[in-house]
C-alpha cells in the first residue's frame, strides 16, 4: 500500500513537473534591453557592467524566470555614442523589450532619457554621473550622480588631508560627467572652505598633458580635484610624475570602475577616487562576497577586462537587473503580459519604490536618481585594486 | 612657464610635422590622401610596446618599429591605392584608406585593449630633466625634438639630394612622363608610402614614449591634426608641413597657457581656416602648381 502510494505520489509530482517545465517553456520569454559600451575606450566599463547583469539574469533563469517566463536580454553595444544608444533604444523599443538598462554614461543617458519618456518605455541607468539629467516617471537612475558623491568625497577627503588648502580642478570640459564633475568639485571646495587656485580645462580627445600639467605645476597646488575618464586620467598622471609634480589627486568615480587601478602606474600613489564597493570582504552585504568571487572568475574569462577583476559599481548592474525582476515577479508579469501594459506597471512600480536593498543600499530621490553612501577609495598598489581610504570608524 | 610651454609645444608641433610630412609625401606624389596614415602613426606606439615586451631595447625598437611599419605602409599602398591611380579615384582611394585604417584600429583593440597600454622604459628616461637658461627641461622630449628634426632633415635632404630624390620628384610633377623616362613608378610609390608609414610610426612611438602610453584612440586626432596642418602648410609641400606643425604645437600649448585648453582643437581648425582665407593654397603652396596636377 505504501509501495503504492508512493508510486501514485511519484507519478503525480512527476506530472505536475513536467506540466509546470512544459508551461514554462511554452510561455514567451520577456525581453529586457541593454545597452552598454562594447567597443571604444568605454569597453572596460560596458563589459562589467554586461556580466553584472547577465549573472543577475542568469541566476532568475535557473530559478526558473519570472513568473514561468525566461528573461531574454536583448544586449548590444551603443559604442558610447549618444547616437548609437539612441538608436539601440528606439529598437529595442520596437523590439518589445519591457524595460531597458542602460546606456551608461553622462552624454549617452542625457540623449535616451528623453526619448524614454515620450516613447513611454522605462528605462534605468545605474552609472551615469552628471546631475539633473534623469526624467521621471521613464528614465531612472540607481546611481548615486555627482552632487551626491563629490561632496560625500570631497568631505572624506579633507579629513585624510587636513593640511589641503589651495586646489586646482581640472577635467574634460567637453563630456557631460567630466563637466558636471568639475562643476561640483568646485562647489564642493568652496563648502569646505579650499582656495580654488584656478580650473584647467581639456576635452576627451586630448592626447598630450604636458601643457596641462605645466600649468597646474606652475599654480602650485596642495591638491588637484579631477574630473575625466581614465585614459585622460593616466595621462595627465603620468605627465603630473614627470613634471616631478607629487600632490594627491582627487578623481570623481569616473575612474572608479573599469581598468582603472590595474592599469595605473606613474603617480598610482597619489590617486584617490569616490565609490561605494571595492573588492574589501563585505559580510554585512549578504551576497556581497560571493558576487566578488563569481564576477573575478567571469571577468577574468572576458579579454577587455585587465586582472585582477576590478568589482566596482559592477554590483549596481546587477542589482538593476534584479529590481526589475523583482518588480515583474511582484506585478505578475510574463512573456504573455502585454507590452505596453507590463512597461506601465514596471514605471509605476519604479516609481513607487523608496529603498532597494540588493548588493547595495539604494534610497530613491524626487529627481529619479538613487543614493548610495560612497566614500573616499584609493589604490592599494600591491593589489592593483580599490581600497577605502580612511578606516571604517572615520568614514 | 610661458617659454617652457613653448619649447614644449615645439617638441609637440615636430610630432605634427612628422606625420604631416608623410602626408604631404604621399600627397605630392600620388594626388591623393592616406587615410591610413594617422592609425599607422597610432600603431607605432604599439610596435614599440610590442618590441619593448619582447626583450628588445630602445633603440632596437626604433628600429624594428620603422620597418614594420614601413613594410605596413608597402601594404596600405597595394591595397588601398595601387588599383586606384587615375585622376578620377580620388574617393575610391581615400574611403579605401580609411576602411584600412579602421580595420587597423579594430584589430589593435582586439590585440591590445581599448584602453591605453602602459609602456615600460627602464629606469628615469622619463623624467630625467636638465636646466637650461634657468629652465627645466624634460631630457626626453629634447631628444624627441632632436630626432625628430633630424629626420625631418633627413627626408628633405633625400627629396632634393638624392637619385632617390629626383625619381620622387619626378612622379609627383607627372607619372607619365616619368615612366616614359623609365622610372619604376610603382616602385616609387611603394618607396614613398615606405618612407612616410616609417616617419608616422616613429612619431607615434615618441609620442608613446613621452607620454609613456599607447593608445589606440590616438591616431583619429593626431591624423586629423596632421590633415590640416598639410593644408597649412601647403598640399604636397614639405617645409610647410614643417612649418605648420610647429605652428600648430605652439598654438595648442598657448592655448592651454591662457586657460583654453578645452578650445586647442578649435584653435586649430580656426588657424586652419584662418590661413586658407589669407593664402588659398597654403603657407607654402601655390594654386598653379595645383591646378597642373589635376
Amino acid at each position: 500500500m505504501n509501495r503504492r502510494r508512493f508510486a501514485a505520489g511519484c507519478a503525480v509530482l512527476t506530472g505536475a513537473l513536467a506540466s509546470s517545465t512544459l508551461f514554462a517553456a511554452d510561455k514567451p520569454p520577456i525581453k529586457i534591453g541593454v545597452s552598454v559600451p562594447l567597443s571604444g575606450f568605454q569597453t572596460p566599463n560596458g563589459t562589467m557592467y554586461r556580466i553584472g547583469i547577465t549573472m543577475a539574469i542568469d541566476d532568475v533563469n535557473k530559478a526558473g524566470g519570472v513568473n514561468g517566463s525566461q528573461i531574454q536580454l536583448v544586449i548590444d553595444d551603443d559604442q558610447g555614442r549618444a547616437d548609437q544608444a539612441v538608436l539601440l533604444f528606439r529598437r529595442h523599443v520596437a523590439d518589445g523589450v519591457v524595460a531597458s538598462l542602460g546606456p551608461i554614461s553622462g552624454t549617452t543617458w542625457e540623449s535616451v532619457a528623453p526619448l524614454a519618456d515620450s516613447l513611454k518605455a522605462p528605462v534605468l541607468n545605474f552609472t551615469a554621473l552628471k546631475p539633473g539629467i534623469s526624467k521621471k516617471p521613464y528614465a531612472l537612475r540607481l546611481h548615486p550622480p555627482d552632487d551626491l558623491m563629490v561632496p560625500e568625497g570631497v568631505a572624506e577627503f579633507v579629513k585624510k588631508f587636513p593640511k589641503v588648502k589651495k586646489i586646482v580642478v581640472a577635467g574634460d570640459l567637453k563630456e557631460a560627467s567630466g563637466a558636471s564633475g568639475i562643476n561640483e568639485f568646485q562647489k564642493s571646495a568652496k563648502a569646505h572652505g579650499l582656495q580654488l587656485l584656478d580650473t584647467v580645462g581639456f576635452d576627451t580627445r586630448t592626447t598630450d598633458f604636458s601643457p596641462t600639467a605645466i600649468k597646474i605645476r606652475g599654480l602650485a597646488p596642495d591638491a588637484i580635484f579631477l574630473s575625466a575618464f581614465p585614459p585622460n586620467v593616466l595621462a595627465l598622471l603620468k605627465e603630473l610624475d614627470t613634471q616631478g609634480l607629487q600632490v594627491p589627486v582627487l578623481v570623481n568615480a569616473l575612474i572608479w570602475p573599469g581598468n582603472f587601478p590595474q592599469t595605473v602606474s606613474a603617480g598610482a600613489k597619489n590617486v584617490y577616487a569616490i565609490g561605494f564597493n571595492t573588492n574589501e570582504s563585505a559580510l554585512e552585504i549578504k551576497g556581497h562576497d560571493e558576487f566578488t568571487v563569481r564576477y573575478a572568475k567571469l571577468s577574468g574569462a572576458t579579454t577587455s577586462l585587465a586582472k585582477p577583476a576590478n568589482v566596482a559599481n559592477a554590483t549596481i548592474a546587477y542589482d538593476a537587473a534584479m529590481m526589475l525582476v523583482g518588480i515583474m515577479k511582484e506585478k505578475h508579469i510574463d512573456g504573455t503580459t502585454d507590452v505596453e501594459k507590463a512597461r506601465s506597471e514596471i514605471t509605476n512600480a519604479l516609481n513607487a519604490l523608496k529603498t532597494w536593498r540588493g548588493l547595495n543600499d539604494i534610497t530613491m530621490k524626487d529627481t529619479g536618481d538613487g543614493y548610495i553612501r560612497s566614500h573616499l577609495i584609493e589604490i592599494d598598489v600591491a593589489n592593483k585594486a580599490w581600497k577605502y581610504s580612511l578606516p571604517k570608524a572615520q568614514r | 612657464m610661458l617659454v617652457e610651454q613653448i619649447v614644449n609645444g615645439v617638441v609637440l608641433g615636430s610630432m605634427y610635422a612628422l606625420i604631416a610630412q608623410g602626408y604631404t609625401l604621399v600627397f605630392g606624389v600620388l594626388d591623393k590622401l592616406n587615410f591610413a596614415h594617422g592609425e599607422v602613426f597610432m600603431l607605432g606606439g604599439f610596435i614599440c610596446l610590442a618590441s619593448i615586451a619582447l626583450g628588445a631595447s630602445l633603440p632596437i625598437a626604433i628600429l624594428v618599429t620603422a620597418i614594420v611599419s614601413g613594410l605596413l605602409g608597402l601594404l596600405v599602398e597595394f591595397v588601398g591605392f595601387r588599383k586606384f591611380r587615375s585622376a578620377d579615384a580620388h574617393i575610391t582611394a581615400a574611403l579605401s584608406s580609411f576602411a584600412i585604417g579602421l580595420v587597423i584600429i579594430d584589430l589593435s583593440q582586439k590585440v591590445w585593449g581599448a584602453e591605453p597600454v602602459a609602456l615600460t622604459l627602464p629606469g628615469t628616461l622619463q623624467t630625467a630633466t636638465i636646466s637650461i637658461a634657468g629652465l627645466k627641461m624634460v631630457v626626453l622630449r629634447l631628444a624627441i625634438l632632436a630626432i625628430s628634426l633630424l629626420l625631418m632633415l633627413v627626408l628633405y635632404l633625400v627629396v632634393v639630394k638624392t637619385s632617390l630624390g629626383r625619381r620622387i620628384r619626378a612622379v609627383a610633377e607627372s607619372p607619365t612622363k616619368a615612366a616614359l623616362f623609365g622610372i619604376n613608378v610603382t616602385r616609387v610609390n611603394q618607396q614613398v608610402f615606405f618612407i612616410a608609414s616609417a616617419m608616422a610610426a616613429l612619431a607615434g612611438l615618441a609620442l608613446a614614449v613621452r607620454t609613456g602610453y599607447a593608445s589606440t584612440d590616438v591616431g583619429f586626432t593626431f591624423g586629423l591634426k596632421a590633415l590640416a596642418i598639410m593644408a597649412i602648410g601647403g598640399m604636397g609641400d614639405i617645409r610647410g608641413a614643417l612649418i605648420g606643425g610647429l605652428l600648430i604645437g605652439v598654438l595648442e600649448a598657448l592655448a592651454f597657457q591662457w586657460g583654453l585648453g578645452q578650445l586647442a582643437d578649435v584653435f586649430v581648425w580656426l588657424f586652419m581656416i584662418a590661413i586658407l582665407l589669407v593664402r588659398p593654397a597654403g603657407l607654402f603652396g601655390t594654386l598653379v602648381s595645383k591646378e597642373v596636377r589635376a
